[in-house]
């Protein structure tokens, strides 16, 4: 009996919760997606009420792979997804690169600042938005997502900017570079792992957006985490959103996968 | 009394320890010499009990430890970079073995004094590990490895990170320490000057084995290998 | 440069101080406090037990919410970090993924599951669902700490005849404070912050704030949401205050630690 074997048991707890909180949940939507959906007619019975069970169907992502209106919140998640990412990515490097030539100081108030609306609640945050923004639309969808992304951007940047040292720019500065050939020659190549690393965790988190596309939104907006929402709590067809997820999974899969890759290739 | 009898330790396929043989007598003072990657480290770990042997035993003081946990065997350790506990002032660090084995505060606050006497650290009981110099810290491992009274005494390049003046003083210290209190101890090095310089008998470890075992005139006199002249003609 | 910087940080701090500042407003609507500034909304939120069960709720649910993460984060990360794996980043990677994927995902599997069963409806619930996310945010905090603990200091330890409980009692534990801290403040923040999972999976007993403001601001907004979002805001601030705390002391602290190892 190794004590480095026994300490492993120390993780069993995590492990439980990990394969009924995580692993079951995502199994039994796998399951439910390939359900007839339930009985929603007549005299409801709980068995049947969200999903026909012990049923298999391609129905649900027939529905959601052929009517417009699905295609159109799929395309439409993707689309919302690439506009935060970008926009999260560009205003996150600059606050980044400040926060990488600030002074110690500069820099816990500079990070102290991005993480504060972290310590607050999404919605007291969104409140604001309504206010500032008015009716609902596009742009202050975008603006409730990159503002709930920007933090991670920000310290996942600044992390990897901190690790380059500044003496190779004024070696490469030493060498003729000018101010901006350093930076595109040296410092951009040298933070880009952490850059994508920072770019597939807001792809992934906007590709899920819930939230803002809901609360700041008209239905045009509405993502296929809303439609997750409405098809479990409001029209009780558990399958439909059970397939919904399933879909979104595959495209969050596609997008981190192919992330991934790309930072394998330039490590 | 320390007993290795053929302990032996592999770690994957990179042999460790094979087949070591040493007895270390009360009051005896072995120093272990030989290159990094020798497996003097795990010679002084496998007795501590920190690392599981293969094969063999190990006996403390006519017991057979082989099976036993650390806690269990009651050795004094002085780890290289000392291990000290950086949130307990010297005081606490010197006493946490006799609060382990449930000694009352008064009895072992008084012990824990007089260790520290002798070791010449009186005076420093309540400051911080991080608040003494690397030689202040050095003897507070001294005063903590021997304070609950060990039955062996175990060194694992207690002078490496000290300045060479330091260091001689030190070193001298030890070992009248070590008379004074007759402790069979083992020091791991691969210093050859500390070694010949402080040990009554001198193992030179090569590959997981023990090539040679010796005092000082011995060694360089009649070295049994190649490897034992060479190591100590290379580190002159 | 910095100046852009500053003025994006500032920028995305400005729908957190409007919305703070209009649970001040004397008006009916949603305008900014101008001249004279009331507690009115604030008095009404907390007169009303709507909002103060799902304060109460959200308080019961952070604490039972902490009480399971921590434990279960501490002892993964200690069983990953001094354990022997074969495939420890793997491990870690599936330990981390519930912060990767959709909430609604998690959430709508955690429906069918715990809809039938005696957890329906209760805190331990909803707690256990929170931790779903907690564990991992705890996980990473104390694994941080961890690793700037010396392991041959309970080896010390052992050596001096501690057994390995007391080996971490005395000094691991001890040493991974901060880190412990930082993880109970988080996992707190999101219990107390957290809105997906708690919208799918609370019912009616058990709404905490976030779940009670919500039908509000999509349909009906007045100040009263702006004070509820204030009061949650307060709530929230003392474990703000104490994170950022954290984060300029711990410079010093942590170099004298290192010394203290040298």
């Amino acid at each position: 009996m190794k004590e480095s074997q026994s300490n492993r048991w120390l993780a069993a707890p995590a492990a439980a919760l990990w394969a009924v909180g995580v692993a079951l949940p995502l199994l039994l939507v796998l399951r439910m997606s390939l359900y007839f959906r339930g009985d929603v007619s007549g005299p409801r019975q709980f068995e049947t009420l969200f999903f026909e069970p012990g049923t298999w169907t391609l129905a649900n992502f027939a529905k959601i792979l052929t009517e417009p209106f699905y295609l159109g919140t799929l395309s439409f998640t993707v689309r919302l997804a690439l506009t935060t990412t970008l926009l999260t990515l560009t205003l996150g490097y600059v606050v980044a690169y400040a926060i990488y030539r600030a002074t110690p100081v500069g820099k816990v108030v500079l990070i102290v600042l991005v993480i504060l609306p972290k310590f607050t609640n999404i919605l007291v945050f969104v409140y604001g938005l309504k206010m500032i923004f008015g009716p609902s639309g596009f742009w202050p969808v975008v603006a409730g997502e990159v503002l709930m992304l920007l933090p991670y951007a920000v310290l996942t940047i600044a992390a990897a900017l901190e690790a380059v040292p500044f003496s190779l720019v004024e070696a490469a500065r030493g060498l003729g570079a000018s101010a901006s050939q350093a930076f595109w020659r040296i410092t951009f190549p040298l933070s880009l792992p952490g850059t994508i690393a920072a770019a597939t965790l807001a792809i992934l988190w906007s590709l899920g957006a819930f939230l803002s596309p809901y609360l700041l939104g008209q239905p045009a907006e509405y993502t296929i985490s809303v439609e997750v929402d409405r098809q479990t709590n409001h029209d009780l067809n558990w399958a439909l959103a059970a397939a919904l997820n399933v879909v979104l999974l595959g495209v969050m899969a596609v997008f981190g996968y192919s992330l991934t890759a790309i930072r394998r290739r330039l490590a | 009394m320390i007993e290795l009898v053929d302990i032996s330790k592999s770690f994957g396929d990179v042999i460790a320890l094979q087949d070591v043989s040493l007895t270390v007598a009360p009051g005896e003072f072995v120093a272990v010499l030989g290159p990094s990657g020798c497996g003097k480290t795990t010679l002084l770990r496998a007795i501590g009990g920190y690392v599981p042997v293969d094969r063999g035993s190990v006996w403390l003081s006519g017991t057979d430890v082989t099976a036993s946990p650390p806690e269990a065997r009651r050795v004094g350790m002085v780890f290289q970079d000392y291990a000290l506990f950086p949130h307990m002032t010297v005081l606490e660090n010197v006493e946490f073995g006799l609060k382990m084995r449930g000694e009352d505060k008064a009895s072992r606050q008084d012990k824990a004094r007089s260790v520290l006497a002798l070791t010449g650290m009186d005076g420093t009981e309540q400051r911080r590990p991080a608040e003494l110099s690397g030689g202040q810290q050095q003897r507070v491992a001294v005063a903590r490895a021997i304070a609950h009274e060990p039955s062996a005494l175990l060194l694992d390049e207690p002078l490496a990170n000290l300045d060479r003046n330091i260091r001689l003083r030190l070193r001298d210290e030890l070992r009248a320490l070590q008379q004074r209190l007759k402790l069979p101890t083992i020091l791991v090095t691969h210093d050859q000057e500390e070694a010949l310089g402080i040990a009554d008998r001198t193992a030179i470890m090569n590959r997981g084995r023990i090539v040679q075992i010796g005092g000082a005139f011995d060694l360089t006199m009649h070295p049994a290998e190649p490897f034992v002249s060479e190591f100590l003609g290379l580190t002159e | 440069m910095r100046l852009a910087a500053y003025f994006i940080v500032g920028t995305s701090l400005v729908p957190l101080v409007l919305s703070l500042l209009v649970g001040f407003t004397p008006s009916r609507f949603l305008e900014l406090p101008g001249n004279a500034w009331t507690l009115d909304w604030y008095r009404q939120v907390l007169a009303n037990p709507v909002w103060t069960r799902a304060l109460a709720n959200s308080f019961i649910v952070a604490a039972l919410t902490t009480a399971i993460s921590i434990p279960t984060a501490l002892g993964a990360a200690v069983g990953l970090s001094r354990g022997e794996w074969r495939r420890r980043s793997l491990w870690e990677t599936a330990l981390l993924a519930p912060l990767a994927l959709p909430a609604v995902a998690i959430a709508a599997g955690l429906l069918a599951i715990v809809r039938p069963t005696p957890l329906w409806g209760s805190h331990l619930g909803l707690a256990l669902a929170h931790s779903v996310i907690a564990v991992p945010v705890a996980y990473l905090a104390l694994r941080a700490s961890l690793e700037r603990v010396d392991p041959t200091l309970e080896a010390a330890a052992r050596g001096l005849g501690a057994t390995r409980w007391q080996a971490f009692q005395h000094i691991t534990l001890p040493l991974i404070t901060p880190g412990l801290l930082a993880a109970t403040l988080f996992a707190i923040v999101i219990s107390l912050n957290e809105v997906t999972l708690t919208l799918f999976l609370a019912t009616r007993d058990t709404s905490t704030l976030p779940v009670v403001i919500w039908p509000h601001l999509r349909f009906a907004i007045s100040p009263q949401v702006a004070a509820a979002s204030g009061i949650l805001f307060v709530v929230s601030a003392p474990a703000l205050a104490a994170a950022a705390w954290r984060l300029v002391g711990r410079r010093s602290s942590a170099k004298s630690s290192v010394a203290g190892a040298r």
